[in-house]
Formats: structure tokens, C-alpha cells, sequence
């Protein structure tokens, strides 16, 4: 309905939403050019002005790769072969280009092409490693920044080892720093999105974010040339300024003074990196003006010693504050927290879909796979229908979370088939298999554990935006709206699962029943047909498991889902489920109806115990008389099903 | 007091956090030497968490272990291992990259008896023949039921004074799990203490002389394994009725 | 075919050196999940010791008597095996539980403080240096053996041989072998990991060390950068056979050395350098988990 609203909002409000959105990027021009037309070139300044706008440029630099590093958790140390090749593709277009360059229009267009080279550099390097882990990430990042480096020595065009010069001066204060002002702006509109949710949720953990819709590589991927796009521009900001370009200047050093810029200022903190680039641009300086140390026949100057000061401080922040300085949070954030206010819409009932009861949601058809030569699940059959409930149960180690890993394409089937609501999931990543509409929670709780309960569910919501980074940039129109969708439906759901008090608690200090309710909270927001539930009962005592009984029928009733629970809680699984699957050793040993499976022989065996059967007989045999007696044969809803189905609405 | 009135283990008012999880609140109870104790309780009471307490993996937040009248505090696992107090992990604690003989040898790594060794191997390969079969293999191709057989074997092999065993039953089939409890009772007649965490109750509770009951952290319920298994809560809530 | 010969020969030889690096590297891996960023130079330090040790004692730093180097390469292999232990105390243990991400960077501020506090010390400047008498190259038939080069190849082999030995078939390479599985259980066999994880980084730093020994004589000069480069491609070579693997790290090592050796040969030398890049990416994309490596799956 919202949506529609906006949309009918016409040509005059697009412009005014355009212009809120570029507002910020426009306000500090006139005061730019001032301070360009005043001081900048005013006698007197010129050695302040230089470190001034050195400054601006480490704070492109290091405010990009903390798109990088700190928000994706990604770690790349080689961002200054990007800048190299923003540089120096800028430069060789501006020294062959128009010597009169009107409004710099040509320069500008120079800087752009820059960083789209810059970009794409990105994305040659980012495609292929990006599927590694940090470690290896970063090593392949070092080596390509050399590579570069090398590629350029080795290029006449580039002047080779020599460098380029005279680049003409085109860039100065004014360029510099709205091109920094930019980027900040850019990185923290994109961070307060769901974009930028997604890139947490990526730094957080990779298994769940796949799981909740977010394709990581992707977004490693996206980070990876964005940033590198950024180092571009300061790459062909800074050739104008200094006049020329040489190879030594972008060796991994360089790139190593990004990083401590990152790290020092706090890993995800925009504002961190700001103060660190500008601390760490003037500490040099500072130190270039203190006399030499003399070590009798050796003579230390303090500046040479700028790079054993950065390692040293590494190290010492490592292991004595490892978030770095201001750890995640915003200087911003710090002033401006009492002034933020929160959006209060009222929420509307939720969605309650009705399938089609006859279409099959999942249906797996003789499932196997093998690590090694160990067969973990071999053969496996499960066809689930809409809004049933069923539970997988058998001893630990029988392959219940392997199932659950094959249905939502954590491993590939070694044989067979596995279709989502019709579709073959063979070969799909776990985020497309998440927006078929397979849900999950784990075994081990795996939430965002840094994020706040609200934003682990707002990224569970993160397939249903369809906005655009370009939008999350432009922080209007569609985006907003959706932005306050979002929000509206995570609150929702942390109120269905109780935990509306504690929006805003970082997940990791949730007491464990209430981190398995927002596991499934964030499941559930990502609008799943098939909900699987990986023992949730674990860890909870038995009035606990009575309410989850409850609230496990009170989410098929409400959202319509059909759920699949692995569970050991017999209980709790014989009160709930309508139908059963016992798994031993990899191979489905029994189905059916509850009372069936409590009383075959070789679930008994396998995992009831002979005494569980022997103190049941009884009531089977009970039941069983009365079952024969009503001849029925469909899957009898237990009696607490019957219960609640009252209030569903 | 005389040697054999002490008991062999205490645990008194123990404490452990991950992080804000409080994973046990106050548990307390003891071992006599030659018993064997079980410890049941759902998922997440805090059975496994007991053990590695014990035997020095993680660092309790409160409380004192005594170990034959010495105080574990601050003592890492391949310090009380040479003490005699050996834990044979949860699940495939067995090192896949390793064969089966090595593994073995790595369960007597603080001995220096060579002969003594050499024996307790024999014994070993005498309680689970498969394994002698496979000496040679790398124990990451045996079967998940071998793994566990391995497991216990090289657990003995460090002579235990007390073993804790973690859920031998793990991922089992009925007739292994019942002959590696019969090898627990074995055991345990030859004189080693044993304190057993095992989520099948019934077989937990049929061979324990003491039992220990935990719930979110704490003990609610103790007796012998025969009132326990006896006891209506119990049947009720760990017995699936 | 002599030519062809003639590039194999000097790429195992530059090969060999690869590999001894490689296995500090995947030793410490193995043990730790760590890449020891500053093991490159550690290597450098090996070969700056050895000229520091040579000019001290002999008053030149080449061409010295077979005696006077092996006492040059022991002290130099010692002071390097305390090097690597210091560093693993005070740098990584006491970030043995934190994300990799923290020790990371903490190694990449070791590596860095090794330059560049070598820098200020050693000073910028490359010096002359060789541990290995020269002699005339032997000529079989048009293939020159190099004396240098037989030496490197032999002893790195021979240290290869040793380390292997070590790891497959004493008690502490098996103490090793399980805790690079799982630390954890290890010392639930009464494996002092801490020990075993402090003699892994000596080991490695003591294999550095003799590779930039004979890095050295190959490549007659030290310097504090020295370690850099093939530092970064001795772990690719331990990408290149499966890190964590130790005879993985051996091959990858040979293979990059020989790769190298023919691109420069039969194409240009000024491109060796990306070889090594260009064959981890290769590697990455057509199977991670290296030539040896296993791949696990991650569990859910």
C-alpha cells in the first residue's frame, strides 16, 4: 500500500526527494570553494594546505577499505595497486587530453574513468579469490598489488620505472575534499542499509548469511570493487595534485598505512577512519621535525622510524583492544543517538499465505551424499506438503543435520534429486535456495553474534528489498519506503517471538532460550514456506518445551509454513508432528504416523530403547483400539493442535 | 581421614560462562573411588560443560574441583592427564590424519613403560579386534562405530585413575553401544573410576552406581542409578514418557 | 634439450629453497591456522645473521672455509629458532583464542617491524654476501652444475629428509600431527600444546633461517627487504601443494621454483615475479585445497 503511495507521488516530489537525497553532497561545495578561494593559495599556507589535503586523500583511502575490511570482514592489503590504477589511467588521460580544460569537466571525466579501471582491477582480483577466507584474501591482494606495481614499471606507456610528470595540476582542496565528503557519505548510506546489513552479515557468519538469502560472494565481491573504486578516485585526485606518478609510491607499504589507518581507527567505524588517516598522515611530519636519535656510530632519524612506530602499534592495539579505537561505533553516533527517532508505524496483520494444498513444497527424491567414502545419507525420501509438520528423528550422527544442510544447499547431493516448490535446487547457492523459500535455525545457534536482535532479523528480511545500492546511495524513493517495510516487519516478528524488549540487545548477550527465539525470528522474516528447525528444544527445560510446543504449532497456523523439526525431545516430537522419519546411520529406517514409529521394532532398536517401547505398549495399545475403532486413517491432529487452531485468526 | 573415605573427585558450587551464557550455576556433587557416576540431563544442562571443567578445558567462573584432595584450579589438561584424570572427548575425538596405531600411541604419550605399553596395545586390540585389523589405516576411514571403539581404547590407554567419558554411545548402533557398555562395566571392575555423560538415560542410568541429574546448570536430582531410573520426574522428563 | 636441462637444474635448486621456507609456513598453519606473515623474514634475519656472524669472525663475508660456514649457518639457525619462539610468545599466543583476523594483523606488524626495524639497524642498503666458497661451475656436456647450486639443492633435500623424518616418526611429529587436527583433544592425551606449538614455530624459523643461508649464496647480497618476495612465494608454494601438508609444501615448492625458472627462461625475466601469483590463482580457482590438500567441508 505504501508503495503505491509513493509511487503516485509525481514529477515535483521525485525532484524534491532528489534534491534531500543530494543535499548533503552539495551543501559543503560553496564552503570548499571558499576556503579553496581564500587560503588555499594564500602565501604562508602552501605547506599547510599540502598535509591538509594528504589527509583528504588517506581519508578516501582508508574510509573504502574500511568498506572492506571493516564492515565486510574481508581483508585486503593491497588497495594501493587500485589507487595505482585509478592514478595512472587519470593521468594519462589528463597529459594527453585538452590543455584547457574548462569547469575541469575533462578532469572529472578522467577521475571517473579511473575508478571504473580502478574497479574493474577490482573485479579481476575480487572474482576469483574472494571465495577464500581472510587469510588467503589477503596474501592474493598483496601479491596483486605488486603485480600491478610490476605491470607498471614494466609499461612505456606509464613511463615505466621513472613514473609520469608533469601531470597538470588540476586537482586541489575543493576537489579533494568533496570527493572525501562523498565518500563518507556513500559508505555510511550504503552501511545503513540493507546492503550494508548484508555486508555484516557477511563479516558476521557466512553460513547463516547464505542461509537468510545473502549472497555472499557477491556481496564480497561488490564490496571489493566499490572500495577499489574509491581508491581510484584518490588515486587520480592525488596524481593532480603532486604533478607526477611514480611506481615506488604505491608499493605495499603504502597500502600497509591504509590498513593501519583501518585497524587503528576500528574495524567498521567510518568516523575511526577519518581520525585515523588524520593522525597517521601528520604523525610523519611531526616526526620528521624532532631531531635525530644518535646510537654512538649509528644515527636514527625519527621519521625512518614511522614504520616500526605503525607495527608496534599494530601489535600493542591486537593485543590490548582488538576492535581498534573506536571499535565499531561513530563519533556521530555517540553525539547523535538521543536525536535519532524511531519510526513508530503501526504493524498490520501478517501475511498468511495459503498454498495450494495439493502442490508439494519440498520434495526429495532418493537424496545421497558421501564425504570420502563415508556414505552420510544414503537414499533419503521426503515430500512435504503445505503447512504440514513433520519431525526427523534418530540417534546423533544419523545424518538429520545432514539433510537439513542437503535441503538447503550448504552440501550437494552426491546422487538424487531435491526440488523446492517444483524447482531443482541442483547447483543453487543456499541464498537462492533461502528465497525458494526454505527457512532454517541451527543446530548451534549461529546468529549475528555483534548485531543488535533487530538487525538480525532485518537481514533475514534481506531478499524482500529489491532496492538498488544506487537507491541505498540516493537514500530516497523506493528505498526508504522499503527501508520502513523492513523495519515495520522485524518488529513484528521480534514481537511474535516475545522479544520485542529486546530490539535493540546485541544478539551474542541474549540469555540461550531467547537466542533460539530470534534464530527463528530471523528465519521466519525471510517469508519462508518450509521452515526448518534444528533441535530446537536443546538447552530448554521441560516447561520451556511445553511453550515451544505451543508456539511451533502457533507459526505453522500463523504464517502458514510447513516445518520440519529435528528434534531428541520425544515429547515434544510425538506431540507436535503429524508424521515421522527416523534416520539411523545415514538410512530412513521407519515413517510414519507417531504412534507407528513408537512402536516399531526397529526404531525401537536403532534409538527408542527397549524400555521406552515397553512403557508405552500400554497406551498404544490403547490408542491403537481406539484408531481401529474410528477407522480413521488421515493424520489425526493431535489434541493440543486442535486447541490452538481456535485461535488462529 | 583415611584415603579411602575421601572422595576421589569433588566438584563443589561450580560456575561456567561462554561469554553471557551461564552454562553452569552452582553444580555440585562427588565420586568415591571404583564407582561409576552418570550425569543426564537434556541437551544444553550442562553435562559435557562439567567435563571439560574437570578436566581442564575451560576455566570455571566459580566454584572448586578437588582431585584426590588437590585443588584443580588453574591446571591444564595435559597436567592432570599425567595425574591420572583422563577425558575421552564427545563424539569422533579421534585424529582422522593419524592411524589407528598412532592414535593409540598418542593415548600413552606421558608413559614411558614401553613394555607396559606394548601390553595395554594387546589388551586394547583385545577388547576391540576390529581395531587390530586396522592398525595400519588412517582412523579419519574407519566407521563412525570404530572411531568411537578407538576413542575408548586409547582413552585406556593412558592407565586412567578416573576417565571421563563423553557420550560413548554417540551415533552408535544398539548392539555396539551395548557391548561398549558392557566394556565399561568390565573396566570399571578392574578397578578404574568412571564418570560417564551419556544422553541415553537408560543405558546411563543402569550401569551407574551414582547418578547426578542436571538441569540448566544445576543438580536437581541424585541418587543411585537404580532410584533414579525408578523415580516418576525422571521417567517423566528423560525417559520419554 | 641442454637448455631445457639447464633451466631445470636451476629451478629445482631455486625450488628447493621455496620449499624449506614453504614448510615454515605450513608447519605453523598446521598448528596454529595461522599465516606467519614475518616467516619471510625470519629468512631475511637467517641471512643477515650469517653476515654478521662471517664478518665478525672471518673479517669478510664471502668465500669463507667449509668450517667457518657450518659454524656461520648453526649460530645463524639458533639465533633464528629463539627469533621465531620469542615472536610466537609475545605476538600470537596471546591471541591463540581470538579471530584470525586479529592474528593476522598482528603478524602482518611482526613482518613489518622485522623490515623495517632491520632497516634502522642493518641499514637500507643491500650487502655483498656469501656463505658458500666459489668454485668453477662443473660442466657436464654444455650443463653447468653450479657449485652453489649442488650445495643448495643437497642440503636443502637433506634438511627436507630430517624434517620429514621428524614429523612422520618421532613422538613429538606425531604430538604435532594432532594438534594441528585438534589442539584441544591433544591435550586431552596429555600433549603440552603450548610446547608443541612453540617448537613448531622454532623448527620453521630454524628451516627459514638455512634458506636464506643458501638464498644468499645463490643470490650473493642481504638486505632487510630481502625477505619479502620470496617469502610471499614460498607460501604460495605452500598454497600450491596443500597448505597444513608437509610434503605438499615440498612439491609446491619444486614446482614453483622450476615454473619460474622457465618462464624467465623462454620468456621474459622481468615477469617471474607475477609467476608465482599467476599459478595461486590457478590454483585457488581449480582446486583450493592445494595438489595434496584435503578439502573439509565446514560443519554446520
Amino acid at each position: 500500500m505504501q508503495t503505491i503511495r509513493a509511487l503516485d507521488l509525481g514529477f515535483a516530489a521525485t525532484a524534491r526527494r532528489l534534491m534531500k537525497s543530494a543535499l548533503p553532497f552539495l551543501v559543503p561545495i560553496p564552503l570548499l570553494w571558499l576556503v579553496q578561494a581564500t587560503l588555499a593559495n594564500a602565501p604562508g599556507f602552501e605547506y599547510a594546505f599540502q598535509n591538509v589535503n594528504h589527509i583528504g586523500i588517506a581519508i578516501i583511502l582508508a574510509v573504502s577499505l574500511n568498506l572492506v575490511n571493516g564492515l565486510t570482514g574481508q581483508f585486503s592489503i593491497g588497495h594501493a595497486g587500485f589507487m595505482a590504477v585509478g592514478g595512472y589511467v587519470s593521468a594519462v588521460m589528463v597529459m594527453n587530453g585538452p590543455t584547457d580544460d574548462p569547469y575541469r569537466l575533462f578532469f572529472l571525466m578522467s577521475i571517473a574513468a579511473g575508478a571504473g579501471a580502478a574497479a574493474l582491477a577490482g573485479w579481476l582480483v575480487g572474482k576469483p579469490s574472494l571465495r577464500l577466507r581472510g587469510d588467503y584474501l589477503a596474501i592474493v591482494t598483496l601479491g596483486f598489488g605488486e603485480i600491478i606495481r610490476v605491470a607498471i614499471e614494466n609499461t612505456p606507456a606509464f613511463g615505466g620505472a621513472i613514473g609520469l610528470s608533469p601531470i597538470p595540476h588540476r586537482s586541489d582542496f575543493g576537489a579533494i575534499y568533496f570527493a572525501a565528503i562523498a565518500t563518507i557519505l556513500i559508505v555510511n548510506r550504503l552501511r545503513n542499509s540493507t546492503h550494508g546489513r548484508a555486508f555484516l552479515a557477511v563479516r558476521e557468519d557466512e553460513v547463516a548469511a547464505e542461509a537468510m538469502g545473502v549472497d555472499t560472494t557477491g556481496y564480497k565481491v561488490r564490496a571489493f570493487v566499490i572500495s577499489a573504486a574509491f581508491a581510484g578516485v584518490a588515486g587520480a585526485l592525488s596524481g593532480a595534485f603532486e604533478g607526477n606518478l611514480a611506481p615506488q609510491s604505491f608499493t605495499f607499504v603504502r597500502s600497509f598505512e591504509i590498513v593501519a589507518m583501518v585497524v587503528l581507527g576500528g574495524m567498521g567505524s567510518i568516523s575511526g577512519s577519518v581520525i585515523a588517516a588524520i593522525v597517521l598522515t601528520l604523525l610523519p611530519e611531526a616526526l620528521r621535525s624532532l631531531p635525530p636519535i644518535n646510537l654512538g656510530a649509528v644515527q636514527i632519524d625519527l621519521v625512518n622510524l614511522r614504520m616500526v612506530f605503525y607495527s608496534l602499534a599494530l601489535i600493542g592495539l591486537m593485543l590490548s583492544r582488538p576492535r581498534g579505537l573506536f571499535g565499531s561505533t561513530e563519533a556521530w553516533d555517540l553525539i547523535g543517538n538521543w536525536w535519532r527517532k524511531r519510526r513508530g508505524v503501526k504493524s498490520e496483520e501478517a501475511r498468511k499465505a495459503a498454498p495450494d494444498a495439493g502442490e508439494l513444497l519440498l520434495d526429495v527424491r532418493g537424496a545421497t551424499i558421501r564425504f570420502g567414502g563415508l556414505t552420510a545419507v544414503s537414499d533419503f525420501n521426503l515430500q512435504i506438503h503445505p503447512r504440514e509438520l513433520v519431525a526427523l528423528i534418530g540417534p546423533n550422527g544419523a545424518g538429520k543435520t545432514t539433510v537439513f544442510n542437503l535441503l538447503t544447499g550448504v552440501y550437494q547431493a552426491t546422487e538424487g534429486s531435491i526440488r523446492v516448490a517444483g524447482r531443482d535446487t541442483h547447483g543453487l547457492k543456499p541464498s537462492s535456495i533461502a528465497s525458494l523459500g526454505v527457512a532454517r535455525t541451527f543446530q548451534n545457534i549461529r546468529l549475528f553474534r555483534e548485531l543488535s536482535a533487530f538487525d538480525n532479523v532485518r537481514i533475514g528480511c534481506h531478499h524482500l528489498a529489491r532496492e538498488s545500492m544506487l537507491a541505498a546511495v540516493e537514500e530516497s524513493g523506493l528505498a526508504g519506503i522499503e527501508e520502513g517495510f523492513i523495519a515495520e516487519r522485524a518488529e513484528q516478528l521480534l514481537d511474535v517471538m516475545g522479544l520485542a524488549a529486546r530490539r535493540d540487545v546485541l544478539a551474542k548477550n541474549l540469555p540461550y532460550g531467547e537466542q533460539r527465539r530470534l534464530e527463528i525470528a530471523r528465519a521466519l522474516a525471510t517469508n519462508p514456506k518450509v521452515l526448518l528447525l534444528d533441535e530446537p528444544a536443546a538447552g530448554t527445560n521441560t516447561k520451556e518445551k511445553t511453550e515451544l510446543m505451543e508456539l511451533i504449532r502457533k507459526l505453522r497456523d500463523r504464517f502458514g509454513v510447513a516445518i520440519v523439526l529435528i528434534e531428541h525431545d520425544m515429547k515434544l516430537v510425538m506431540g507436535v508432528s503429524e508424521r515421522i522419519l527416523v534416520l539411523d546411520h545415514g538410512v530412513t529406517i521407519a515413517q510414519g504416523l507417531p504412534r507407528a514409529i513408537q512402536k516399531d521394532r526397529k526404531v525401537i532398536e536403532a534409538y527408542l530403547g527397549e524400555k521406552y517401547a515397553r512403557e508405552h505398549a500400554a497406551d498404544i495399545e490403547a490408542e491403537n483400539a481406539e484408531e481401529t475403532a474410528h477407522e480413521s486413517l488421515s493424520p489425526t491432529p493431535s489434541k493440543g493442535e486442535r486447541d490452538s487452531s481456535g485461535d488462529a485468526r | 581421614m583415611s584415603e579411602a573415605s575421601a572422595p576421589l573427585l569433588k566438584i563443589e558450587n561450580l560456575d561456567v560462562h561462554y561469554g553471557a551464557i551461564h552454562a553452569l550455576r552452582g553444580a555440585s556433587f562427588s565420586i568415591a573411588q571404583g564407582e561409576i557416576v552418570s550425569l543426564i540431563g537434556a541437551n544444553g544442562a550442562g553435562k559435557t560443560t562439567t567435563l571439560r571443567a574437570v578436566s581442564g578445558m575451560l576455566k570455571p567462573s566459580a566454584g572448586k574441583i578437588t582431585y584426590r584432595g588437590e585443588d584443580l584450579a588453574g591446571k591444564k589438561p595435559h597436567q592432570l592427564v599425567a595425574k591420572g584424570l583422563c577425558h575421552a572427548p564427545e563424539g569422533r575425538g579421534v585424529f582422522p590424519n593419524l592411524t589407528v596405531l598412532e592414535n593409540l600411541h598418542l593415548g600413552a604419550f606421558l608413559r614411558r613403560d614401553t613394555a607396559a605399553i606394548h601390553e595395554d596395545l594387546e589388551k586394547g586390540f583385545g577388547l576391540f579386534p576390529r581395531l587390530r585389523e586396522r592398525a595400519k589405516q588412517l582412523a579419519g576411514t574407519l566407521s563412525g562405530g570404530e572411531q568411537q571403539m578407538l576413542a575408548i581404547a586409547r582413552a585406556l590407554m593412558a592407565r586412567p585413575t578416573l576417565l571421563l567419558l563423553d557420550e560413548p554411545s554417540l551415533g552408535l548402533a544398539p548392539q555396539i553401544t551395548e557391548a561398549i557398555f558392557q566394556i565399561i562395566e568390565d573396566i570399571n571392575r578392574a578397578g578404574m573410576t568412571i564418570l560417564l555423560v551419556e544422553q541415553n538415560a537408560h543405558l546411563a542410568l543402569g550401569i551407574a552406581h551414582h547418578a547426578h541429574v542436571l538441569e540448566t546448570g544445576s543438580v536437581v536430582q541424585s541418587g543411585t542409578g537404580r532410584e533414579l531410573l525408578k523415580s516418576p520426574e525422571i521417567r517423566r522428563a528423560y525417559l520419554g514418557e | 634439450m641442454i637448455e631445457l636441462l639447464q633451466h631445470i637444474v636451476d629451478g629445482l635448486s631455486l625450488g628447493a629453497i621455496y620449499a624449506l621456507i614453504a614448510l615454515g609456513y605450513t608447519m605453523v598453519y598446521g598448528v596454529l591456522k595461522l599465516i606467519n606473515f614475518a616467516h619471510g623474514d625470519v629468512f631475511m634475519l637467517g641471512a643477515m645473521m650469517g653476515y654478521y656472524a662471517s664478518a665478525k669472525w672471518s673479517g669478510e663475508a664471502q668465500n669463507p672455509s667449509f668450517w667457518g660456514a657450518a659454524l656461520v649457518g648453526i649460530l645463524s639457525m639458533a639465533i633464528c629458532g629463539v627469533v621465531g619462539f620469542i615472536i610466537e610468545r609475545v605476538a600470537y599466543r596471546p591471541l591463540r583464542n581470538a579471530p584470525r583476523i586479529n592474528s593476522l594483523i598482528t603478524a602482518i606488524g611482526v613482518s613489518f617491524l622485522l623490515e623495517y626495524g632491520g632497516q634502522n639497524l642493518f641499514g637500507p642498503t643491500p650487502n655483498p654476501f656469501g656463505i658458500l666458497p666459489r668454485r668453477e661451475a662443473l660442466n657436464l656436456g654444455g650443463l653447468s652444475l653450479g657449485y652453489v647450486d649442488v650445495i643448495v639443492f643437497v642440503v636443502s633435500i637433506a634438511l627436507m629428509l630430517i624434517l620429514q623424518r621428524i614429523v612422520f616418526h618421532t613422538r613429538i611429529g606425531t604430538a604435532m600431527r594432532a594438534v594441528s587436527w585438534n589442539a584441544q583433544v591433544a591435550s586431552l592425551m596429555g600433549i603440552n600444546t603450548d610446547f608443541i606449538i612453540s617448537f613448531t614455530f622454532v623448527l620453521g624459523s630454524v628451516l627459514a633461517a638455512a634458506a636464506g643461508l643458501l638464498y644468499a649464496s645463490k643470490y650473493p647480497s642481504v638486505h632487510p627487504l630481502m625477505g619479502l618476495m620470496p617469502g610471499l612465494k614460498a607460501f604460495v608454494a605452500a598454497v600450491l601443494g596443500g597448505i597444513g601438508n608437509v610434503p605438499g609444501a615440498m612439491l609446491g615448492g619444486l614446482l614453483l621454483g622450476l615454473a619460474e625458472q622457465l618462464v624467465a627462461g623462454y620468456w621474459s625475466s622481468s615477469w617471474r615475479d607475477a609467476v608465482a601469483f599467476a599459478m595461486l590463482i590457478i590454483i585457488l580457482l581449480v582446486k583450493p585445497s592445494g595438489i595434496l590438500g584435503r578439502s573439509d567441508a565446514e560443519k554446520v
